[in-house]
């Protein structure tokens, strides 16, 4: 049994087979194979190895003609490696007595080499994976796969998920992430959060110490996972998982129930979505609206640029399923090096600071008028508002507006029926907005923070970088001023403001958030049940009392100790 | 009637210690005599006509080993095997 502390990004317990991807984004698809195919298995490996051998001897060949024989010594030693008998024999036998799939053979296999050796030297570790990695290449050929055709459900370990292999994962199979980067707030922290699985990120390397198809346990409470777990661990954790489906289960009773604090106050519980499906969680945990509508998955599930029916369709689902209830879309945010069908930038060495979101919209006008004639067409099927990401700058602001106003002339000019009052809102997640407020809250009809951004560019942490991450820290007072200042100059113009982002959903920040002077929240729809509990659970009297006092406070772990201690004195079920 | 034997005792010198590539090296160097060449760590003991084996010793710079061979030109053996490591596999060369 092994254990691996990582950063917990998602909460839940798994218990599952693993799915190992490697860097290469491709994976061992099964473990066993029939006893009757195990001739034609053999061939298989025979020609795969034979195949990998003729590529590293040309290899070799070549590299010797360009930079001497001394450079190509590092392929004949693969080669000597790939050809080994023992090696040939090892894996021979698992296919045949075990029935091992010649995948899973070969990954199995040189995996525990690799494992020997790094006890004791890391070096000749790259050279086990190379191997590895051109024998699965020619043993899945043309059968390789990526991770969106499961068959059986599964707990994805990979070294990192690209947005795109995150958001194609086929999710009715996955039940849990792993990964050995990244932090929260990551793209696979947000696709976990919207599956509504566990996910543990930032373990560091393990990769080579498991094979797919080995029992693995995700906690993604406390951001452990086990790896080869014990009878009595696998059976402890059986049971909380149990635990956690009943405490779901009682929570689901506050469904139907408002969020209304003890006095009386009415608070708008929205849910966050990435995916159209996810609407249905909104609905399910009776949430009063859809927060945030992320659009991204549009632009990363596919190779194409989504076209305006792409758009107008997922925009379709949410809307005419949320009723009356309102939905807020948010445009474009993403770096150009995320979007597949955009040039790969020059000079993105920053990306946080570099092209993105609406600096990248307001760049491929095109682009962003079919998002916005997509968003405007489903206007007028339900309550829909839009937002813009990533604004620094009033100007940005009516530039945007302007192509808004663009579009909607369009459509006029075609007869296409929209709602020309739709509210158009912004994100609040850059220091500078919040330094001219006042205005901002001129121009826009509602305002959204966002908490993540906003965090990260105030307290310049990538929350993706796991050597800096405890650096992240949503309690720091001078982000808790930034929200305080927003909330103040929204109210002298009653602008409404919503706060979207992690913090909105860890119980910690609920009073606070609600002392501050936020009537909305927007949070992850497994969120909702155990946000609304706190809300019907507190006097806005006495938020404000913890507000006050929270921000009093000089440092970052005094209001996070604070506050904790607040929440369990009001809440005691939730504060543990 | 026994095999003559040799044994003779070698550092890791080159900073990379002994991986694929100074493996191979020895690898080939062993394959021009007919005795059997044995490195010993320790407990450990790999055929150095096996790469494999050799990897799996896993010796970084400054192990010590043993070299011990078997065979008629067990002696030339582990003579020609010691230059290697003693010239660092030639890969500090240029």
């Amino acid at each position: 049994m092994q254990k691996l502390q990582g950063i917990a990004v998602s909460p839940g317990v798994a218990l599952g087979e693993a799915l190992v991807m490697d860097n290469e984004g491709f994976r061992i698809p099964r473990r066993f194979v029939t006893r009757d195919t195990a001739e034609f298995e053999l061939e298989r490996l025979g020609k795969a190895i034979d195949a990998a051998s003729e590529e590293i001897a040309r290899h070799r060949d070549a590299v010797a003609k360009e930079l001497g024989e001394k450079y190509a010594a590092i392929f004949e030693a693969h080669l000597m490696m790939l050809q080994d008998s023992r090696l040939r024999s090892e894996l021979e036998e698992m296919i045949s007595q075990r029935h091992y799939s010649p995948e899973y053979a070969v990954s199995r296999t040189l995996r525990r080499y690799a494992q020997v050796f790094r006890k004791v030297q890391s070096r000749n570790l790259v050279d086990i994976f190379d191997i590895e990695k051109r024998l699965l290449r020619h043993l899945l050929g043309r059968r390789r796969e990526g991770i969106s055709k499961l068959t059986s459900p599964v707990l994805v370990l990979a070294h990192d998920l690209t947005p795109s292999e995150a958001s194609n994962l086929d999710r009715r199979f996955v039940r849990g992430f792993v990964t050995e980067v990244g932090g929260p707030g990551s793209h696979t922290a947000i696709v976990a959060g919207a599956l509504e699985i566990p996910a543990v990120v930032g373990t560091g390397p393990f990769l080579n110490e498991v094979s797919g198809g080995d029992l693995v346990i995700i906690d993604g409470d406390k951001g452990l996972v086990i790896l080869h777990p014990d009878e009595e661990t696998i059976a402890r954790y059986r049971h909380e998982a149990e635990e956690l489906r009943s405490l779901a289960a009682r929570l689901e009773t506050l469904r139907d129930l408002p969020a209304q604090t003890k006095d009386g106050a009415r608070i708008d519980l929205l849910g966050n979505i990435e995916f159209p499906h996810e609407v249905q969680h909104c609905l399910d945990r009776g949430a009063d609206g859809v927060g945030l509508y992320r659009t991204e998955f549009l632009y990363l599930a596919s190779d194409h640029e989504p076209n305006e029916e792409d758009h107008f369709e997922a925009y379709r689902q949410v809307v005419e399923t949320m009723g009356d209830r309102p939905v807020t879309i948010r445009t474009f945010d993403l770096g150009a090096d995320k979007v597949p069908h955009l040039p790969d930038p020059e000079d993105e060495r920053n990306p946080a600071l570099g092209q993105r979101s609406i600096r990248l919209s307001l760049r491929n006008v095109d682009m962003f008028k079919r998002q916005l004639r997509a968003v405007l067409r489903a206007s007028v099927l339900g309550n829909v508002r839009i937002m813009f990401p990533l604004v620094t700058t009033v100007l940005e602001l009516r530039q945007a507006k302007m192509v808004l106003a663009d579009v909607m002339e369009d459509l006029a000019e075609h007869r296409i029926p929209y709602n020309r009052d739709m509210l158009v809102g912004i994100m609040v997640e850059v220091p500078a907005v919040v330094m001219m407020i006042d205005h901002f809250v001129e121009e826009v009809d509602f305002l959204s923070i966002g908490t993540n951004d906003l965090i990260q560019y105030t307290l310049a942490v990538d929350r993706g970088n796991k050597d800096v991450v405890g650096l992240y820290n949503a309690s720091d007072p001078a982000v808790l001023k930034l929200i305080a200042m927003t909330v103040e100059a929204a109210g002298r113009k009653s602008t409404p403001v919503n706060l979207c982002g992690q913090m909105s959903s860890s119980p910690t920040y609920t009073m606070l958030l609600l002392g501050m002077g936020l009537r909305q929240l927007s949070v992850p729809p497994s969120a909702v049940p155990e946000i609304k509990r706190i809300c019907r659970s507190v006097t806005i009297k006495q938020c404000e009392k913890v507000a006050r006092h929270a921000l009093s406070l000089e440092n970052a772990r005094d209001v996070k100790s604070y506050l904790r201690v607040e929440l369990r004195k009001h809440v005691p079920e939730l504060g543990q | 009637m026994s095999q003559p034997t040799a044994t003779r005792t070698v550092t890791v010198a080159n900073r990379d210690g002994l991986h694929a590539r100074s493996a191979l090296a020895v690898l080939g160097c062993v394959r021009e005599f007919r005795a059997k060449v044995e490195l010993v760590r320790d407990r450990e003991r790999a055929d150095a006509g096996d790469i494999w084996q050799t990897l799996a010793l896993g010796a970084g710079q400054g192990v010590v080993l043993r070299l011990e061979a078997t065979g008629p030109d067990a002696e030339e053996a582990v003579d020609a095997v010691a230059r290697l490591f003693a010239a660092r596999f030639h890969e500090e060369d240029n």
